[in-house]
């Protein structure tokens, strides 16, 4: 493991590791299953009881968040693969690939993962992925040659975070404001927040946005939306 | 025979302006939200729930359905115009699709893609209007053991067999089933995990679970991507949709051989029409080396696209009949239209066609009439469809958590669970962050309790003996097929993952 700085190494070794937030929060489900179900005032007498399931998920959870760190330790990041940003995971780029017999470099919608793995990031030669990291770039902090050359899935945490922010403000002024100036502040903020270049115009697009989802779900489906301070004027 | 006769029954009710009112809307909306990129019919179902408590169940289920089938016609679109699916059941009609239209061919490509989703959906329809009754018949002799058996196959084949990493798969399938937990527990009556709080009492509200997950989380996703990865969107819409006659020949027997992919894959949990698809694409492809077809992969083979086309909506059309005859989820968007039935009280399976048989005629009937919608505005309006693939991401996300936050505080006014919403989007992004499949979440919620059920009244029955829950011949068939489906996925993990070693390795050298 070569390294010009030590802590440049334990930064990175961590920060390719962000992964371990997922196991983090496995362990907890796990916890509060577990001392959830210890903790039952359990009625009634059926066998199994209601602490039967929760206490056997517990173990299951725990067992796969071993797991999980494991591999997450020893692999930092999946390889990006070009149908991951549709499927997300969801199904098994192997056995796709298998089924529809697709040979590693020809098509050029998708990669395999060797292709993947080998690329370096800078040179990226498909149009869509565009998952560029200036940090995948850094040269002799990485411990294992061919994660060295995957790109990373950088995340957008200012803009995240004012999303996020944007929705738990929302939820405060809900009740005080009503709906259509609340979900039109919400719409107004989360679009610039997106990239939306036109401030002005957005107020009216929200405002109209807003009143249209009003209108329809509270008027012509009967749904009650708080009114706010304007409903009593 | 009797079909026959409730299937007129069912078109009587189905024909009634408020009905065909329905069956448009949700033709249309599923449309838009298949061509759209990043959004998909499960995340539409999912915000149309909450609307579920202002309409009659006919009319939801038929918005719902025309949701599903709209879906699979639309997401083909963005994928042959821009090489970007709509949706991922359209990846592998993306491939020769795209080349279609980049060879100029591109409304034959739309006429195709469109006629085959109609073509796959209408044999499904008509195979489950005729075997609704056998398989009905099969349900009735589920037991509790049947079913936990059954539960333990969609949740292990979902989370584990298709999904791209198993641990993760696993993962998000114990999360779900917990958080089905929350609440008071049906057969004792003991409160689990409520910390308290009354809100929780009747557990955690499976559309705030779904609508968190899928539309919040998608947002928080692109907030966190949409200044690093532009979103480009140019499509060059070309008048409408139109074939010649020896397109259509040509493309027939692949739309046939599609839906014949297609329509087993439905009773399947095997997670939706991704893997049917790519299987027909695989038979088309290898067809076209035998006949050395000069098209396929260079200009565009229109056989290419039609057999994946056809055998998505093949299996949209046996997923929805597996799910009204056996209350088998079969997808995750199969697992949500079960949610919804389950807001109306309604239990799919054997007694819904007992019970409610006019609501699932109708239901049959009103998809013919989908279907027939849908081929007409998918080849009428092609163009239409196209121009919308301009809205801009940033309204069009910031529409989207507008919905989702009305949807969600009109249905129960509660503070906490637009809070829980909040918090479950930030799960649902950090599981797209960190390829956490999410599917298998979905899954165990909606089947958690089902399993759990099952499994405590086997268990009780036998007396506490776990070997009833491997004694029927249903239960060891399905639990020798799970065996064998995990074992083939280990199989071709590791085949890939040496082969990819070996690449490496002569790479580095």
């Amino acid at each position: 493991m070569t390294s010009e700085n030590g802590t440049t190494n334990w930064r990175t070794f961590v920060h390719r590791r962000s992964e371990l937030i997922m196991p983090l929060i496995l362990v907890v489900v796990a916890a509060v299953l577990g001392i959830g179900s210890l903790r039952m005032r359990v009625l009634g007498d059926t066998v199994p009881g209601p602490q039967f399931v929760p206490l056997m998920l517990a173990v299951l959870i725990l067992a796969v968040a071993i797991c999980l760190t494991i591999v997450v330790i020893r692999q930092p990041e999946l390889p990006a693969h070009e149908l991951s940003r549709l499927t997300k995971a969801e199904f098994s780029h192997d056995m796709l690939h298998d089924f529809a017999e697709l040979s590693p470099a020809a098509d050029s919608t998708m990669n395999t993962s060797s292709a993947a793995r080998s690329r370096a990031p800078a040179t990226d030669a498909s149009p869509r992925s565009s998952t560029h990291s200036v940090n995948a770039a850094r040269p002799s902090s990485e411990t294992d040659a061919p994660s060295a050359q995957q790109p990373r899935f950088h995340s957008d945490w200012v803009t995240l975070l004012g999303v996020i922010a944007a929705v738990l403000g929302f939820i405060i002024i809900l009740n005080p404001l009503g709906w259509i100036l609340s979900a039109a502040a919400l719409f107004w903020v989360v679009a610039r927040l997106l990239g939306s270049r036109r401030p002005a115009l957005d107020i009216g697009v929200a405002l109209l946005v807003s009143s249209i989802v009003q209108l329809t779900f509270g008027g012509l489906l009967g749904l009650a939306l708080p009114a706010g301070f304007i409903g009593g004027l | 025979m009797d079909q026959l006769s409730l299937l007129m029954d069912g078109f009587t009710s189905a024909l009634t302006p408020m009905h065909l009112l329905f069956v448009i809307i949700g033709a249309a909306l599923g449309t838009a939200v298949g061509v759209l990129p990043g959004l998909g019919s499960s995340m539409a179902v999912a915000l149309l729930l909450p609307i579920t408590f202002a309409l009659d169940p006919t009319a939801a289920f038929i918005m719902f359905a025309g949701v599903y089938f709209g879906g699979l016609f639309g997401d083909s679109t963005a994928g042959i115009l821009l090489n970007t699916p709509g949706q991922s059941s359209a990846i592998a009609s993306t491939f020769e699709g795209h080349r279609m239209a980049k060879d100029g061919r591109a409304a034959v490509a739309l006429a195709t893609a469109a006629i085959g989703a109609f073509i796959g959906g209408l044999i499904a329809t008509t195979l489950v209007v005729f075997f609704s009754p056998w398989l009905v018949k099969l349900a009735t002799m589920f037991g509790p053991a049947e079913y936990f058996a059954l539960a333990v196959f969609a949740f292990l084949a979902i989370s584990s067999v298709v999904s791209e990493s198993v641990i993760r798969g696993l993962g998000a399938l114990f999360i779900g089933v917990a958080l089905s937990l929350v609440g008071i527990d049906g057969p004792s009556g003991t409160e689990r995990f409520t910390f308290d709080v009354p809100q929780l009492f009747d557990g955690i509200d499976i559309v705030v679970i779904t609508v968190g997950l899928l539309a919040v989380g998608e947002v928080f996703h692109v907030a966190s991507r949409i200044r690093r990865d532009p979103l480009t969107a140019h499509a060059q819409a070309g008048g409408i949709a139109r074939m010649s006659l020896a397109d259509f020949r040509k493309a027939l027997p692949a739309w046939l051989r599609g839906t014949a992919f297609g329509a087993p894959f439905g009773l399947i949990p095997a997670g939706g029409a991704e893997v049917p698809t790519f299987l027909a694409y695989g038979t088309e492809k290898r067809l076209a080396t035998r006949r050395r077809d000069q098209e396929f992969g260079r200009t565009g083979s229109i056989r290419g696209l039609a057999a994946p086309e056809a055998a998505g909506n093949a299996t949209a059309g046996t997923a929805l009949g597996t799910l009204l005859a056996l209350g088998l989820p079969t997808s995750a968007t199969a697992a949500i239209l079960l949610a919804a039935f389950q807001q109306y009280g309604m239990q799919p399976g054997p007694l819904l066609f007992e019970r409610s048989g006019d609501l699932v005629w109708t239901l049959l009937a009103s998809l013919f009439i989908g279907l027939v919608v849908l081929l007409a505005i998918n080849l009428l309006l092609a163009p239409a469809w196209a121009r919308l693939l301009r809205i801009p991401h940033h309204y069009l996300y910031a529409g989207i958590i507008i919905v989702a936050m009305l949807g969600i505080y009109a249905i129960s006014a509660s503070i906490v669970d637009l809070l829980i919403l909040a918090a479950l989007g930030f799960l649902g992004f950090l599981m797209r962050r960190y390829s956490m499949p999410i599917a298998p979440l979905l899954i165990g919620v909606i089947l958690g309790p089902l399993a759990e059920t099952e499994l405590r009244r086997a268990l009780a029955v036998s007396e506490g003996d776990p070997m009833i829950l491997v004694s029927s011949p249903i239960t060891i068939t399905v639990y020798c097929f799970l065996a064998i489906a995990l074992l083939i996925t280990s199989a071709q993990h590791l085949r890939h993952s040496r082969a990819d070693k070996q690449a490496n390795r002569t790479l580095a050298n």
